[in-house]
């Protein structure tokens, strides 16, 4: 029920639309009339009987006017329907204001026809013909006699007329001090003013019979308007702001004309018109601004409009102004809101929300919808290159637009890999990050190699002053154009804030800039001081093959010992010993290309689409264009399973049980290659017997996997004419890993899925040149092309050519040199490249490693943990600063180039590398990156046949490319590599590796994704990165949240054996019941009590030559977090 | 909000069609009859349950206007602008609902009361101009009858309030 109390008139009309004040129509109108009855009973008071019957006639006038509107018919006459106000308020406040704003002397004539003009022509007319009112209906009226009046202006000096109506003709001119006293005092003998007690200035506030009726007393107009402003919540901002106005260029006017200020206040303030305009017309709801910043800046362009008015002489001033005003209200509402009522947030209609502004809402990319010609070249680049499918049309006709998901890029499942701009004809699609919209030849350009995943992607640096504007996609293989979003938006790292410009030497326990020359004699020393096996060294993935090859050169021949590591190893080596009997190295078989004319493609724990997006693209197109049969086994759901024709979701950790029994069915239903495995593989029958418990059915119990699933996998992989392998180092960073490989690769000898195009196994590599560090030696058993150290044939060859002598131990590896360190036996370790040696398994051990060593050099482009301890920091250089090549996974050598030179006093690995040894009396000659790879070609028969300079213009070239100087390449490997034979390497599962402590209820399983790269240090410097992804999150299926009372965008610790940590919670069906994901990258980096470590275990007796840690299953416990 | 709806109404429509993939739009307009509007989670449901792109179902309810992506108000209201309205006079009875409601076309009331939209003809020219009040016609109208139009709500409104309260 309403309010009845504040209903003191209740209205026929039960309707309270209006906000601002609550009341109807009727009672608004009331109240007005009451509060404008003050003012008119003090005229009568103070004027007599004509104002009396003034106001009168204008009240009965336009009453009368009223009535006969509404008496007479018109509305067949213009087909209009509508009638004006039913009730009589309306006209009695039209013919009120009137009244008082006629002259005292005014004849009755002209002030009932100045009422009849008001109703008729401004109140009914103006609705009528334009729906609303446009001019307030008095001030229009009045305007419109004064208008006449103004006709007097040209009759000739007359005291009659002439005169009164224009003081010029007297000549006052009210904007001299003169003019203005000469027109007060005229007034004052004209006997305009009030009593003689009163000053001209007091008489113009309080009482005076100037003759507008209005205006009788300036102080009770004041009051009835501020009554009225509490009453019905008129628009009071421009009342306030009108008469502030006013004052204000009165003050100046006094100022300016010489004192008389507040007479000049009195008289343009408190002059009839001004002040009952103020409140009566000047406030009324249709004709003025609805905002309220424009209410104000109204009132003041009126104060102003008015002043100029005055001081031209014309009376009625403020009416005219506001007449010529009223119109342009909608303009001042502009001011403040383009729509009036905020259309864009409340609107409902997808028509009338059309985003005609650009879409900046993704991370890494703006799109302008006035630049889109609607090609479709990006929708359909989304779906068929990055098989996404994420971009469409929104809208219709000429509103139609490009946009993803619901219609923002920003929170859509895009994944930022810029396919769509490097498509986009017009830019419409444009990149977010440079720091200016620059036009292609405005750059400088320089093609080169990627710097994250193992795929290698061609791309073209798009630079100026030294900072990376685009990145382009290159028209060749492995990439074919494409990039994903580290590709194209990742390589900002360069530039981050922890880049290191000088030397850097410990001087107790702060590192302090030194030379070059003091740098490298103290390492030169130093070093010298070691035994050769008590010095180990650590490269990276992110050397050039070159430098990797130098460092090796460098630790072998000048220091002399084969404790030579790279940081990335362990992530491949389980993946190198499995792939041993099968194809000779840890390598991919074939070329990436060939996933598109391959028949079956089974992916095994891979989560492809983040690793390796590329590789994802090619599968997909694969499935999509070929419909070639996937088989995707993935304890994690990932967006590439969607694709597969059969999914497998098996328990995490049971890898080789699934692999095995596939080759059960595969051997028991004949369905094997006979001839290949005949002529080409030993041990069959060791295999088979091997497989004996693995029946699809014993395999099911095993996995949580239907025993028909697996058969039926089986027949699709084996059926296949040629069939692929994909794996990544999920696979095997687990204690289990070596032999999920091994068993890989028996299946893959057993279907005879080698030695042809299209049909092989690819092992996707992490880094960049995961695969070139191996090749080129970075380790502790191989000198470069995989040359052992034990052979004493080897060693000569490299021992004449270098001019010095290889050591012929084994060396350590880095998780040897951990615990070398902590028990004292390795005493200086050089840490070389970009790789964080906090990126290692074991992070206490390192710690305590690092702790424990006397001397670290660290040679990397920024200061990270590991160099904050070191000794001597050596600056060198990163992506985009030097020249050299990389290997990628398969097998491509490709040429990496140079843009940028290293910042200050930096420089690359292989000129600071040479310098040292000089230092060590064995001088390295190099000119240029090239003689180097002259040197590797010579000594490396896989890498003979390569040329820096032929790749220059190529594609670059897969090794090996033995024996041959116009070499083309390998696309794909014929026969084992090396001197093995091929056999069948038996893979037990080890039930206990698998197994957790009890007391952790759910299993961790940890994985890699896109936004995240190594450990996640470079990207927290990569901003298009971070602004995807940055806070740690933890995946777990909707029936254990519930059970653990976990909500999605919660947050829980994760209690685990190795150290506690924080996430967010994301709710989702991806992973199964008992096991939650947590991205790989977020492990180390956000624990927040004790020291986080998975456990080590899996060495397995066949393969002690490899220690693999448990990367990748781990117990835990979740423990909510509330709020508070 | 409940999203079930949205399973069950899927689950409908796939019972009844003959093809593999049910059909979308009427799918879409079950749900709006449901909710009122396309609510985000039921885009996402559908997209997810037909395996269509959550932009294609976005496409298609941006492309008719019939869809809402945004609620409408208790009361909607939509005024005919057809060429037999609009020489009746419809602008001004918008004109007048903008006034009233203080909402333009496209809006709704910040209390979610009324809604006011625009619609190309409702075929019903006879009784032109015509306005729709939740998918009834009120035809012939002028400013008196839009104002008793929306006194009449009100008045409901209060009756049930009322009934309410007991």
């Amino acid at each position: 029920m309403r309010d009845a109390g504040h209903d003191f008139f209740p209205s026929r009309r039960g309707v309270a639309h209006d906000v601002h004040s609550g009341l109807t129509e009727n009672q608004v109108m009331l109240r007005t009339l009451v509060a404008m009855s003050i003012p008119a009973i003090l005229a009568v008071i103070a004027m007599g009987g004509q104002a009396f019957f003034n106001i009168l006639t204008a009240l009965v006038a336009s009453l009368v006017a009223h009535y006969i509107m509404k008496a007479v018919d018109l509305r067949s006459f213009w087909k209009l329907r509508e009638a004006t106000y039913e009730s009589a308020y309306s006209p009695l406040v039209a013919g009120m204001i009137v009244g008082l704003c006629m002259g005292e002397l005014s004849p009755y004539y002209v002030t009932a026809f100045v009422s009849a003009l008001t109703m008729i022509v401004f109140k009914w007319g103006q609705e009528k013909y334009f729906g609303r009112k446009v001019v307030n209906p008095a001030a229009g009226a009045k305007a419109l006699v004064l208008l006449g009046l103004t006709l007097i202006w040209a009759l000739p000096d007359s005291l009659t007329t002439g005169m009164l109506f224009y003081p010029e003709h007297l000549q006052y001119a009210l904007y001299t001090e003169d003019g203005f006293l000469g027109a007060m005092q005229l007034a004052e003998q004209m006997g305009f003013y009030g009593t003689e007690n009163l000053s001209i200035t007091q008489s113009l506030i309080l009482w005076k019979r100037h003759g507008w009726i209005g205006g009788a007393s300036g102080v009770a107009t004041l009051g009835a308007g501020v009554l009225l402003a509490y009453w019905i919540k008129l628009k009071w901002r421009i009342a306030v702001s009108f008469l502030v106005g006013m004052g204000v260029l009165s003050v100046i006017l006094g100022l300016a004309t010489g004192g008389h200020i507040a007479m000049r206040i009195a008289f343009h303030v408190f002059t009839g018109s001004v002040i009952f305009l103020a409140f009566f017309m000047a406030t009324e709801p249709q004709t003025t601004p609805v905002t309220f910043k424009a209410q104000y800046l109204f009132g003041a362009v009126l104060a102003l409009l008015t002043m100029v008015l005055q001081l031209a002489g014309l009376f009625g001033s403020s009416f005219v102004a506001l007449a010529v005003m009223n119109p342009f209200a909608a303009y001042f509402d502009r001011v403040s809101i383009k729509q009036p009522f905020g259309a864009e947030a409340r609107s409902f209609s997808p028509a009338k929300s059309l985003p005609s502004a650009p879409d900046t809402t993704s991370p890494v990319l703006k799109y302008d919808p006035s630049k889109c010609i609607k090609c479709s070249r990006c929708i359909k680049a989304c779906e068929e290159i990055q098989g996404n499918a994420i971009l469409g049309y929104g809208s219709r006709g000429k509103n139609i637009f490009a946009t993803a998901g619901l219609g923002e890029r920003g929170s859509s499942a895009c994944t930022g890999c810029g396919e769509c701009i490097e498509l986009c004809p017009t830019g419409a699609l444009t990149e977010k990050h440079p720091i200016q919209p620059l036009r292609d030849w405005e750059t400088e350009t320089v093609i080169t190699t990627c710097s994250y995943c193992g795929v290698g992607c061609q791309l073209k640096l798009l630079a100026r002053e030294g900072n990376i504007a685009k990145v382009r996609g290159v028209d060749s293989p492995p990439n074919n154009k494409s990039l994903c979003i580290r590709g194209r938006f990742g390589h900002t790292y360069r530039d981050q804030t922890n880049r290191l410009t000088q030397p850097l030497r410990r001087r107790e326990d702060s590192l302090e800039p030194v030379t070059w020359e003091e740098a490298l004699q103290e390492i030169a020393d130093k070093l010298a001081s070691f035994e050769p096996e008590e010095i180990g060294g650590l490269s990276s993935a992110q050397n050039t093959n070159e430098e990797s090859y130098l460092f090796q050169k460098f630790m072998r021949g000048v220091l002399g010992t084969n404790n030579i590591d790279f940081f990335s190893r362990i992530n491949q080596a389980g993946g190198e010993i499995g792939l041993r009997n099968a194809v000779g190295r840890g390598v991919m078989t074939n070329s990436i290309e060939e996933l598109l004319e391959t028949d079956c493609i089974l992916i095994a724990e891979a989560e492809v689409n983040e690793t390796h997006p590329i590789v994802s693209n090619y599968i997909k197109q694969a499935v999509d264009k070929r419909d070639v049969r996937l088989v995707s086994v993935n304890s994690h759901k990932h967006r590439l399973t969607d694709w597969a024709e059969l999914w497998l979701q098996p328990d995490s950790g049971t890898t080789a049980v699934w692999i095995n029994s596939i080759m059960k069915v595969i051997i028991d239903e004949k369905l094997y290659d006979e001839e290949f495995v005949k002529n080409e593989v030993d041990n069959f029958s060791e295999l088979k017997d091997s497989l004996e418990d693995y029946t699809p059915e014993n395999a099911a119990e095993m996995t949580d996997l239907a025993a028909d699933d697996i058969r039926e996998a089986a027949r699709i992989f084996a059926g296949a004419d040629r069939a692929t392998i994909v794996y990544n180092s999920s696979l095997f960073l687990q204690g289990n890993g070596v032999n999920n490989t091994a068993a890989l690769a028996n299946l893959a000898l057993l279907t005879g899925n080698l030695d042809q195009k299209a049909a092989g196994i690819y092992p996707l590599k992490d880094q960049n040149n995961d695969q070139g560090a191996q090749d080129m030696g970075n380790t502790p058993d191989y000198l470069p092309g995989y040359q052992p150290v034990s052979s004493a044939e080897i060693r000569n060859k490299f021992s004449e050519s270098w001019n010095s002598s290889v050591p012929g131990a084994e060396g350590l590896n880095a998780v040897q040199m951990v615990s070398k360190a902590i028990s004292g036996d390795l005493k200086a370790i050089i840490l070389q490249g970009e790789s964080e040696a906090f990126s290692e398994p074991y992070l206490g051990e390192i710690e305590r490693a690092l702790d424990n060593i006397d001397f670290i050099v660290a040679v990397t482009p920024f200061l990270n943990d590991a160099a904050a301890r070191a000794d001597i920091v050596l600056p060198s250089a990163t992506f985009g600063e030097k020249n050299g090549t990389y290997t990628n996974m398969e097998r491509r050598v490709q040429r990496v180039r140079k843009l940028f030179d290293p910042p200050e006093e930096a420089r690359t690995d292989w000129k600071i590398f040479c310098a040292l040894a000089a230092r060590m009396n064995y001088p390295m000659n190099y000119d240029h990156p090239s003689e180097i790879m002259s040197e590797i070609s010579s000594l490396t028969p896989i890498y003979k046949g390569i040329n820096y300079f032929s790749m220059e213009s190529g594609q670059g070239m897969q090794w090996p490319c033995d024996n041959k100087q116009d070499c083309e390449g390998t696309p794909y490997l014929q026969g084992i590599l090396g001197d093995k034979e091929r056999r069948f390497l038996p893979a037990e599962f080890d039930k206990e590796s698998g197994k957790l402590e009890a007391k952790y209820p759910l299993t961790i399983v940890s994985g890699r994704i896109l936004y995240h790269f190594r450990t996640g240090f470079t990207d927290p410097q990569t901003e298009a990165l971070q602004r995807f992804l940055m806070d740690p999150y933890l995946e777990i299926n909707p029936a254990d949240a519930e059970e653990y009372e976990l909500e999605q965008g919660g947050r829980a610790k994760v209690v685990t054996p190795y150290g506690n940590f924080e996430v967010e919670i994301r709710v989702t069906e991806r992973v199964k019941s008992g096991v939650v994901f947590i991205p790989y990258q977020f492990l180390p980096l956000h624990y927040t009590e004790g020291t986080y470590q998975f456990r080590e275990t899996g060495n397995d007796e066949k393969f002690t030559d490899i220690t693999v840690p448990e990367y990748k299953l781990a117990g835990c416990r979740l423990e909510k977090i509330f709020n508070d | 909000m409940d999203f079930k709806k949205v399973d069950e109404i899927i689950a409908r429509h796939r019972g009844k069609a003959e093809e593999k993939i049910p059909p979308l739009i009427p799918i879409l307009q079950d749900i709006q009859d449901e909710y009122g509007w396309l609510p985000e989670q039921a885009f996402v449901k559908t997209s997810r349950q037909l395996d269509i792109p959550l932009v294609n179902l976005y496409g298609v309810a941006t492309f008719y206007n019939e869809f809402r992506l945004k609620p409408i108000g208790n009361y909607h209201i939509s005024v005919c602008m057809g060429t037999a309205c609009h020489v009746q006079g419809a602008p001004r009875i918008l004109s007048e609902l903008e006034r009233k409601l203080e909402i333009a076309d496209g809006e709704i009331t910040p209390d979610e009361k009324y809604s006011l939209e625009t619609s190309s003809c409702f075929g019903c020219c006879a009784i032109a101009p015509a306005i729709m009040v939740n998918g009834e016609y009120h035809g012939k109208m002028d400013k008196k009858k839009v104002d008793e139009l929306l006194e009449n709500i009100e008045q409901e409104k209060e009756d049930e309030k009322v009934k309410q309260n007991g």
